[in-house]
């Protein structure tokens, strides 16, 4: 058994500045907030939704952001998001909600926690007068069928995607068709077909062929190594010429420096150096270390570096003579290199065409005994093997065009028939790739068919379903009035289009919005709601009502509340939020303490005191609680009685058609309801009431009315206005008056129910819901229909 | 217990495939499963067919 909602807490959430506490009669099946605007309805009603489904609620609705946005709005003005929580109870334990990040987070019990349907006034819009899809949207939540639209989603999406590879593969076959039929008509077509001629070409045998073309790519690689090699010998003879040159010219240039000494300059140069040498590391020596004189040899020193100076052109002779003698050297270090990467090249080549039975090679007729140096790569280049090398590599060097024309031509063939071979494959897989894809996308479009036509065809029948329970609703609120036979249906043309349309004064198929009133289309936009809250439902199933009905005129009211009261045994709790005060009076006048209804009234909002509230009693309740209350308030009891005895007389007045005076005013006082209950009427009325021991209790009410009557005068004396007269009225009298008053309220009100008998469902009698408490008789003495609801 | 929308739209088109012969009764058991979950992959169609048609290839053969 679902547990109900019985306690609301709030901290700084919205309107609820500080904290507040907010106890639920869990007994009951409804609850009515009263309150007018701004003081707090929705907030309370938000906060249940953002606990129990997570979401924002009715901030939702506006043109605020989203996310985070909307999260800052959630706190009350002047805190934090983090500030903020709300809490549902219920007996199963208490579902805590806080801000999260950007989103709503309630922790709990991991089961039962409240399911909350909730109607708000935008709502009803979306649903009755807004565009075909943004109606799909506002109901989506109630016939969605998740599991099944997500399989569908993947369903198209394979057969786009299966769709799209079978046409790549048609097109991948066309184009190797097309571009095989081009080469084949370029051939002259030989053959009956393209496919048969290409078949031909690709199965010669082309191992002989890539034989020859392999020895072709070996000779030409080969020759190719050569010439570089070759190349490389050329530059590093060019180098050493001109090293030589540079040679040359640097020994005649000391040759001619070194004539204009008559010694020998070489040795001389030498001498000096060395003994300049020899007094650097001797440093302090008085003997020349040759003939043994006595010297002074910082003077020596000096005397030998004067004459080197002098000396200097023939220095620097000899020495540029002698570098350009070590690069000499090493250009020829160099040649020799290069001779031998060249001769090496040759041997590898003529390893190559030795054995070679290719025509372009065997027609040269070489004698491969002149060239028996070429045969060890480790040895080291003589004039002869040089030779050898150069003659063997110009031979095949000359034919190198006529090999390579041959290479190219049998890579043509050879090319070719790979082409070919591609193209047969390219068709050969597509034809069968194609064929297989053709038969998959079939089936996927046939599955998809399915899958589409039985989702729409269950969501259809779930709107007729949906539908037929609208059409119970709305009649019960307008019956016979040529509205109503709504239908709902999926508009096959667009995704997520839901149309709808109804009766109007009996003609069928128009647009409600186009021709109901307003009020019309907000009873009709609740009972579509409630419709689908019920298809919807299970055990846990809160439904929530904010502000929904604005425009009802008192009539169709009276009916709708009944609707209400009706509907919401099909709930776990029904909660509604009203600033309609008819619908607050509806319930405190006519329902007493076993009521199924509980009054919770809010108060003036303010920042600094937040939403407070009280409790609302109903009018019998209120009477007994003043009469007791300590200072006993004569005027209150007197007029609290008066105004529940004028609404008791006012409603069995209208449920019995009774005579009252014609007035401008459509206000009645207690004197015109007194006169307008006939005797006969009186003797006939009467409530049977079936006990807790199911014993049955008879009340003649006409006595009860006529008792009760008689003491008007308290509460015009006491209860109305300044009376001399009324001053001498004992607190008795009062009180007398005040307990009839109760006695005959109490005798029309369930004691189990706590609700009035305005059901007719015998066709005999009233009855109350639980069917406890009686009400006869069904029509007045020259009553000829009774009314259809009180 | 009553069953989801889901669960019931699920039988139904399981059923009218079935009916229609689009897949192999094996390959319906194993779709069905999935199904109900929402949990068919665009893989898991394109397996089920060719799987399906595949068992109709050998029962041909074997006709």
């Amino acid at each position: 058994m679902a547990k109900r909602i019985e306690k609301i807490v709030l901290k700084n959430f919205k309107g609820a500045s500080g904290l507040l506490e907010l106890e639920i009669d869990k007994n009951k099946p409804i609850t009515l907030i009263f309150g007018e605007n701004g003081t707090g309805k929705s907030t309370i009603l938000d906060a249940i939704e953002f606990v129990c489904n997570e979401r924002y609620g009715s901030i939702e609705d506006r043109s605020v952001g989203r996310g985070n946005k909307q999260a800052e709005y959630m706190s009350t003005i002047g805190t934090t998001k983090t500030q903020l929580e709300a809490s549902v109870t219920t007996s199963d334990g208490t579902w805590v909600g806080k801000i999260g990040g950007r989103n709503p987070v309630t922790t709990g019990p991991a089961t039962n926690r409240p399911k909350v349907e909730i109607l708000r006034r935008t709502r009803i819009l979306s649903i009755v007068n807004a565009q075909p899809n943004e109606r799909y949207t506002a109901i989506k939540g109630f016939i969605e069928v998740p599991a099944c639209e997500a399989n569908e989603q993947t369903l198209r999406e394979a057969e786009k995607q299966k769709r799209k590879e079978y046409e790549d593969a048609t097109k991948a076959l066309q184009q190797a068709q097309s571009t095989l039929k081009t080469f084949w008509e370029r051939e002259g077509k030989p053959e009956s077909s393209s496919i048969s001629w290409a078949k031909k070409v690709v199965s010669v045998d082309m191992t002989e062929l890539e034989t020859v073309l392999k020895d072709l790519e070996s000779i030409s690689t080969s020759l190719t190594t050569c010439a570089t090699a070759s190349n490389g010998l050329s530059r590093s003879q060019t180098e050493y010429h001109t090293a030589k040159i540079e040679y040359d010219k640097m020994v005649t240039n000391y040759e001619t420096a070194k004539a204009k000494y008559k010694e020998d300059v070489d040795a001389l140069i030498e001498v000096l150096t060395q003994a300049q040498d020899f007094l650097q590391k001797n440093v302090g020596t008085t003997t020349c270390p040759v003939c043994e004189q006595t010297i002074v040899p910082d003077t020596l020193a000096a005397r030998i570096r004067e004459r080197l100076a002098a000396m200097n052109e023939q220095v620097s002779a000899r020495q540029r003579m002698q570098g350009a003698k070590q690069t000499l050297g090493t250009k020829s270090t160099v040649v020799g290199s290069k001779q031998k990467d060249f001769r090496n090249a040759v041997i590898s080549l003529k390893a190559i065409v030795q054995p070679s039975t290719l025509p372009l090679i065997t027609d040269l007729k070489l004698d491969y005994s002149i060239f028996k140096k070429l045969t060890d790569s480790k040895m080291d280049v003589d004039a002869e093997s040089f030779d050898q090398a150069n003659t063997l590599y110009s031979a095949i060097n000359a034919i190198s065009s006529k090999l390579a024309a041959e290479k190219q031509s049998l890579s043509d063939t050879k090319g070719k028939q790979k082409a070919l071979q591609n193209h047969l494959d390219t068709i050969g897989n597509n034809t069968k790739t194609a064929s297989d894809l053709e038969i998959l996308v079939k089936i996927l479009a046939q599955i998809l068919i399915v899958v589409d036509q039985q989702r729409k065809k269950f969501v259809d029948e779930l709107l007729q379903s949906i539908a037929g329970e609208v059409e119970c609703l709305y009649t019960a609120v307008h019956p016979s009035e040529g509205i109503g036979k709504i239908r709902w249906y999926l508009n096959p043309q667009f995704q997520g289009s839901l149309e709808f349309d109804g009766q109007f004064q009996g003609v069928a198929n128009v647009p409600p919005p186009a021709y109901y009133s307003e009020s019309h289309l907000d009873t009709l936009g609740v009972c579509v709601f409630l419709a689908l809250s019920k298809h919807n439902k299970d055990d846990n199933t809160v439904v929530l009502l904010d502000d929904v009905v604005t425009s009802v005129d008192q009539v169709h009211m009276e009916r709708f509340f009944k609707m209400l009261n009706d509907e919401a045994e099909n709930f776990n709790q029904l909660i509604i939020g009203t600033h309609y005060r008819p619908w607050r009076d509806k319930y405190r006048y006519y329902s007493g303490t076993g009521s199924k209804v509980q009054l919770i009234e809010l108060q003036h909002w303010s920042l600094s005191k937040g939403i407070r509230h009280t409790k609302t009693k109903f009018s019998i309740e209120e009477l007994q609680d003043v009469m007791v209350a300590i200072p006993f308030d004569r005027q209150v009891v007197a007029s609290k009685a008066g105004i529940l005895l004028e609404g008791i007389m006012d409603r069995l007045g209208r449920q019995f058609q009774c005579k009252l005076p014609l007035k401008n005013d459509p206000d009645y006082f207690l004197s015109d309801y007194t006169g307008g209950f006939s005797s006969t009427l009186k003797k006939l009325l009467r409530v049977e009431r079936k006990k807790s021991d199911d014993s049955i209790e008879n009340i003649e009410l006409g006595k009860k009315i006529e008792v009760s009557t008689e003491q008007t005068w308290v509460r015009n004396k006491v209860g109305c206005h300044f009376s001399v007269a009324g001053m001498t009225i004992s607190d008795s009298d009062v009180v007398e008056f005040g307990r009839r008053v109760i006695d005959f309220s109490s005798s029309v009100v369930c004691e189990s129910c706590g609700e009035y008998p305005n059901y007719n469902k015998s066709g005999s009698y009233w009855e109350c819901r639980c069917s406890s408490t009686k009400l006869f008789p069904l029509l007045s003495p020259g009553q000829t229909a009774s009314v259809t609801n009180v | 217990m009553s069953k989801s929308p889901d669960e019931i739209l699920s039988e139904r088109i399981i059923t009218e495939l079935k009916s229609k012969s689009l897949l192999s009764d094996i390959e319906l058991e194993k779709l069905a499963k999935g199904y109900i979950r929402g949990k068919v992959s665009i893989e898991d169609w394109v397996m089920h067919i060719e799987s399906s048609l595949k068992k109709e290839g050998e029962n041909g053969k074997e006709n």
